[in-house]
């Protein structure tokens, strides 16, 4: 009976490794809170207009699985203009990939690169 | 004993089944590959010129056959990952790459059943004839791509237009000489319209040519034609972008 218990014991031990582990792993999407402190690129690459720095970039899931911020550190965040990324530096980063993208497709449409017919 | 062999072994399954659905997700994120190069069947194309048999036809003709098949794989995942082609066109541009695959399948089976030599060098040329999957099919699919990516630059530039005007009105209201800025910003904007107006027109054009408008010799100028068209608009967009840039740093120095 006690070995019963024993191995029991274990597998729980095991499972709540495994569930631990899962966790873990899962935080790395973004959800976790060392990616709450500062504005992305990718969210601020929608938020086109001036007032975007002053909205919260977190994803309201995120928001409600960290702390929350306080107020002095919300109003030291926006209230430093350098750390406030330009959305101009997005849209415009944007299309210099985009622009890549173009260059791409042509090179593959040469008829330079055809499979030979 | 049993007992701690029995916790053991749920463990493991319970380990090992995490560990597979792991594994699956990865091989599931792995592109497609496969033997698509010209010199691919170099080795079949040499044996059949040394001396041609039913079995070195065969061998060279599945070869050449096999190899579309991955190039139409990668113009498949080509399509489907693209971010700038309307939906429109990749039904278009995937019902082509279909049919050319189903043509392709029945014309293998064809030289795969047939056993005389001239008939079997007949059908061999009929691969690249009638499907002409490198000479029209990828180019389709790549300028095709381009043009779209080119109309979706023109969305983005719309983008940057109202944050730079936004910016012009803030900086005009102010009392700063913003006649450079804007004529940066107009600049932007009259070279993005004629990379869109370039562009626009050329998915009509290139998706419905066909192989035997190819072989008619009709299609070739069509596909330059698009080639040029494009490489002007991108052309265009490189210019609007370094406007773009030119107008904000134009508000900078107004500061």
């Amino acid at each position: 009976m006690n070995r019963q218990i024993s191995s029991l014991t274990r597998l729980s031990a095991t499972l709540l490794l495994v569930g631990i582990a899962a966790v873990g792993c899962s935080g790395h999407n973004g959800a976790g809170s060392g990616q709450a402190a500062g504005p992305t690129p990718a969210t601020q690459s929608s938020q086109a207009d001036q007032t975007a720095p002053t909205l919260s970039p977190i994803p309201t899931q995120t928001a409600s699985e960290s702390p929350a911020p306080s107020d002095s550190a919300a109003t030291s965040q926006t209230a430093d203009p350098a750390a406030t990324p330009d959305p101009l530096d997005s849209q415009l980063s944007g299309l210099d990939n985009l622009l890549n993208g173009i260059n791409t497709s042509l090179s593959g449409s040469d008829a330079g690169s055809a499979g030979g017919e | 004993m049993k007992p701690r062999i029995t916790a053991l072994l749920a463990s493991l399954a319970l380990g090992g089944s995490m560990l597979f659905v792991s594994a699956g997700f990865a091989a599931a994120a792995a592109p497609a590959t496969g033997p698509a190069g010209k010199g691919v069947c170099a080795t079949d194309a040499a044996a059949v010129k040394a001396g041609a048999t039913v079995e070195k036809l065969h061998a060279f003709g599945d070869c050449e056959i096999n190899r579309r098949f991955a190039t139409l794989n990668s113009l498949t995942a080509k399509i489907t990952s693209s971010k700038v082609m309307t939906s429109a066109d990749k039904t278009a541009l995937q019902s082509e790459i279909g049919s050319t695959q189903a043509g392709l399948t029945s014309l293998k089976a064809t030289i795969d059943a047939e056993t005389a030599i001239p008939a079997l060098r007949q059908d061999i040329t009929k691969i690249a004839t009638d499907y002409r999957v490198y000479l029209l099919v990828a180019p389709q699919v790549h300028l095709v791509n381009a043009a779209d990516g080119v109309l979706a630059a023109q969305t983005k530039f719309a983008g940057v237009n109202t944050n730079l005007a936004a910016r012009i009105a803030t900086a005009k209201a102010a009392g700063k000489d913003t006649t450079a800025a804007q004529a940066d910003l107009d600049a932007m904007n009259a070279a993005v319209a004629a990379a869109a107006n370039l562009a626009g027109p050329l998915p009509a054009q290139l998706l419905p040519l066909t192989p035997a408008q190819y072989n008619g010799g009709t299609a070739g100028p069509v596909l330059t034609g698009a080639r040029s068209a494009l490489t002007q608009a991108r052309n265009d967009l490189k210019s609007a972008l370094a406007d773009a840039k030119a107008c904000r740093a134009a508000l900078k120095a107004l500061k």
